[in-house]
Formats: structure tokens, C-alpha cells, sequence
């Protein structure tokens, strides 16, 4: 695998397995394929798909009440609570399978970059810095030192045999992921969200890993010259090649082609939007569309006040998975995306299943063609939602018809 | 940031780590090293 495949997997997603050929589909997957398909490419269907954004919340509403803790670290159960997830509320796609924290390998390195909190059911990530000022053309000259370096800044006391166990750990990780995404595809016939090409612009693994985000929007000020010239290489000798050579893949039996997620774009101003990410981001859509593929766009926070960069993309090309925007607000905005979303959290935790149904049927009726019913963000904590209203969602959108 | 206990060069360190993994075949061991390291810096 490519570098920029493997370490783009770890950035924040997990991906989707490549789906093997021996594969039989059923009636049902070819039928939610076909929704699915015909929403992103903003044809009329005859019912609302409805999409799963739901991540750690899966597993505290689970009837095997385990704590995060130990659910993070079993695989069985970790598949027994997506089955019954599935079994439970019969949603047409899932964003994620439960393999987004499989922190068993990071375990046994000794890491301590998360902290699972079972008394307040979190999960926490500390921002904190692998790479040091005045590191990042050592970084794209001499990748694999600098790995190592930063490896043994993350984990200093780690031996070589844990790293051995660790790599082990990594393969189960591997397997458990192929196997519930064979499993979903095969069993209750879910297409997946996106096919295996997923990319980032070079700036997000530095905000978010390398150099975390107060250093890597300090280093766009301080060291704006140095942070083009090594995003620029990345993007031409990593990414692009990665790109080209993914876009060639069979993805037909995917909701979208490919898949890209914005996060560091919250912390940067227009200025810094224009020179370090859009160029970037740009020559991925380019690429993708260039291909006669789509792309989805996995947005954390606002993308409104970027608006205008999307706008003359055709539609079918995008699809916008909003955060914070409201998708009457982003409809209008970006008028030829494709939105995933519509039904908040807020409502899901705090409202009555009426409020959730009124609400349902309003986004369904507002929104028409190239609408995917969703939530507004990954539902992670508890009181994001609550078992009835979801039910209750779940209920109306499965018997809605044009 | 605390100094590590491996070997720093990376091409040493690398290595110390293959030799373990004789469950693989030899030409694919340094690859899996690499291949950990790079996905745990954005783990």
C-alpha cells in the first residue's frame, strides 16, 4: 500500500474495505445501492435513504450495557453492538462500523494520547506536538528518519517486542474491519459510504497529529514559505499519485466513489484557506470529476463561508456531509451538493419522538431530490440521542414514500 | 520531549523490530515496520 493511502487511513478515518469479487449481493443491497446511488447523483427516488453517523453511541446504547472501555478493546462485542445497532434501527448506510478507536495496538505501545473516560463515557485525544519547529523539510527530504523520530518522541519507552505486538494487534484491527465490512454488505446488505480513495490536504495531518493545532496555525504565519513548499511536494510526490491510481478502481457498488473530510479549515482565515488548503483540496475535486467520479465531503464545523468554492461543481459530483451548518441554510448555499444530514442531535437527545417525526417529515419535504436523511455530527456521547426518538425516525423514514 | 530507548538511526531501528516479526516472510518485514510507524503517528 502507498504511503498516502496508509497514513490518510490513520489521519481520521477509517476506510472501507476493497470489496472482494466473490461477493454475492442481495436484492436489498442493490436496492439501497440504487437510492443511494440515485440521491448522490440528485435523480428522484421514490423513498429517503437514511444514513448512520452515529459512532460511540452505539455502544452505550447497547443492551450489553459494557463500558467504553471494554468494548473498545473486544472485538466480538464491538460486532455484536453494530449487529444489533442494525438490527435495531435498519439504517440504509453507515458512515462507520465500529472501527474508528480500535486502540489496541497504541495499548500496548504504551500510549497515552487517548484517554478513555468511563465515568463521563468520553473518549479524549490530546493535542499534542511529534514534530518540532523547524522540522517539516526534514520531513518531506528524509520521511522515514523522521517517522522514527517522531514514533520514539510519542512512545519513549516503548521495546522493540512491543512493537512486534503491536504490529500483530494492527493485523487483527485489519481483519476486524474487513470482516464487519464484508459482514454488512453481505448480511443486512449496506452499501458502504465511500470506496477505498480517500484523501486530505496536506495541512491536516500537521494540524491534527504532527504538529497539533495551535503550533500548525502558529507555522502558517511564522513559516508560511517552508509549509507551501513541503505541501507541495506531499501533494505532488504522495497524494496525487495515490489519487491517480485509486480513481482507477472498481467503486461502483459504493454510495460515493471517493471521500474527502475538512477539519482544519475551522482554524483558518481566508487568507490562509486561499494559499494552504483550497489549492489543494481543488486539485483533488479536479481530479475526481476529471475521472467521471463523485466525491463525499465530510465537513467538520461550518463550510458556509466557503460557499462559493463549491458552487459550480455539477450536480452529482458533490456530497456535502454537514457538522454545525443547517442543510435548508447549506442547500441554498451550495444549491448543487448532494446533503447527508437534517436531524440534529440536540433534537435527538433533548426532543420527544413527535418533535423528531415533525422534524423528519419538514427536511424530507424541504430538501426534495439529492437529500440523504442524517444526523448534524458523529453522535458520540449519550445524550446526543435518545433510543425512542431514533426509533421513532427510523419508523417514518422507512415507510415514507413519494 | 524524553529520549527513546531503540535505536534512533531509523535504518538500526527499523531493523531491530523486523528481526522480531519472523512470522512474515523476511521481504516484507522492514516494509511492515515502516508501514506501523508511519499509521501510529496518526493513531
Amino acid at each position: 500500500m502507498a504511503i498516502a493511502a496508509e497514513e490518510n487511513k490513520e489521519i481520521s478515518i477509517t476506510p472501507t474495505a476493497e470489496l472482494g469479487d466473490s461477493i454475492q449481493y442481495s436484492d436489498q443491497f442493490r436496492e439501497r445501492l440504487d437510492v443511494l446511488q440515485s440521491c448522490v447523483a440528485y435523480r428522484h427516488t421514490s423513498r429517503v435513504p437514511h444514513f448512520s453517523n452515529f459512532f460511540t453511541w452505539k455502544i452505550l446504547d447497547s443492551d450489553l450495557k459494557p463500558k467504553l472501555s471494554e468494548a473498545l478493546a473486544d472485538y466480538g462485542m464491538l460486532d455484536r453492538i453494530q449487529c444489533e445497532f442494525q438490527e435495531r434501527y435498519n439504517f440504509d448506510c453507515h458512515y462507520n462500523l465500529n472501527t474508528r478507536n480500535l486502540l489496541k495496538p497504541s495499548d500496548v505501545l504504551g500510549g497515552h494520547h487517548h484517554h478513555i473516560d468511563d465515568e463521563r463515557e468520553s473518549i479524549n485525544f490530546f493535542d499534542q506536538p511529534l514534530m518540532e519547529d523547524g522540522e517539516y523539510l526534514e520531513y518531506v527530504n528524509h520521511r522515514d528518519g523522521m517517522n522514527w523520530r517522531m514514533f520514539l518522541r510519542k512512545y519513549p519507552d516503548i521495546e522493540a517486542g512491543k512493537i512486534a505486538e503491536g504490529i500483530i494487534l494492527n493485523f487483527d484491527n485489519a481483519k476486524f474491519t474487513s470482516h464487519i465490512d464484508e459482514k454488512f454488505v453481505t448480511k443486512y446488505g449496506c452499501p458502504d459510504a465511500y470506496g477505498p480513495c480517500i484523501v486530505q490536504v496536506p495541512y491536516e495531518r500537521f494540524h491534527k497529529y504532527l504538529r497539533g493545532i495551535k503550533n500548525g496555525t502558529l507555522d502558517l504565519r511564522r513559516h508560511s514559505a517552508e509549509c507551501r513548499e513541503v505541501f507541495d511536494r506531499i501533494q505532488k510526490e504522495e497524494i496525487m499519485p495515490y489519487l491517480e491510481a485509486s480513481l482507477k478502481k472498481d467503486t461502483s457498488m459504493y454510495m460515493n466513489d471517493t471521500m474527502t473530510a475538512l477539519l482544519a479549515h475551522t482554524m483558518l482565515s481566508q487568507k490562509q484557506w486561499d494559499e494552504f488548503y483550497w489549492p489543494y483540496q481543488k486539485q483533488y475535486f479536479d481530479a475526481i470529476l476529471a475521472s467521471g467520479k463523485n466525491v463525499m465531503v465530510y465537513v467538520e464545523d461550518s463550510i458556509i463561508r466557503f460557499k462559493e468554492y463549491f458552487q459550480d461543481y455539477p450536480k452529482g459530483f458533490l456530497t456535502i456531509v454537514p457538522e454545525r451548518d443547517d442543510v435548508f441554510e447549506l442547500r441554498e448555499a451550495i444549491p448543487n451538493a448532494t446533503i447527508v444530514g437534517g436531524i440534529s442531535t440536540q433534537l435527538l437527545g433533548n426532543g420527544t419522538p413527535e418533535e423528531c417525526v415533525e422534524r423528519t417529515k419538514r427536511v424530507i419535504d424541504g430538501m426534495g431530490d439529492g437529500f440523504v436523511l442524517g444526523q448534524d455530527k458523529m453522535v458520540s456521547f449519550r445524550n446526543d440521542c435518545r433510543r425512542e426518538n431514533l426509533l421513532a425516525v427510523c419508523d417514518y423514514v422507512q415507510n415514507f414514500r413519494w | 520531549m524524553r529520549e527513546a530507548k531503540l535505536n534512533p538511526n531509523p535504518d538500526k531501528g527499523y531493523q531491530q523490530i523486523a528481526d522480531l516479526l519472523t512470522f512474515l516472510p523476511e521481504e516484507e518485514r522492514i516494509g511492515r515496520v515502516r508501514s506501523f510507524v508511519g499509521a501510529m503517528l496518526f493513531d
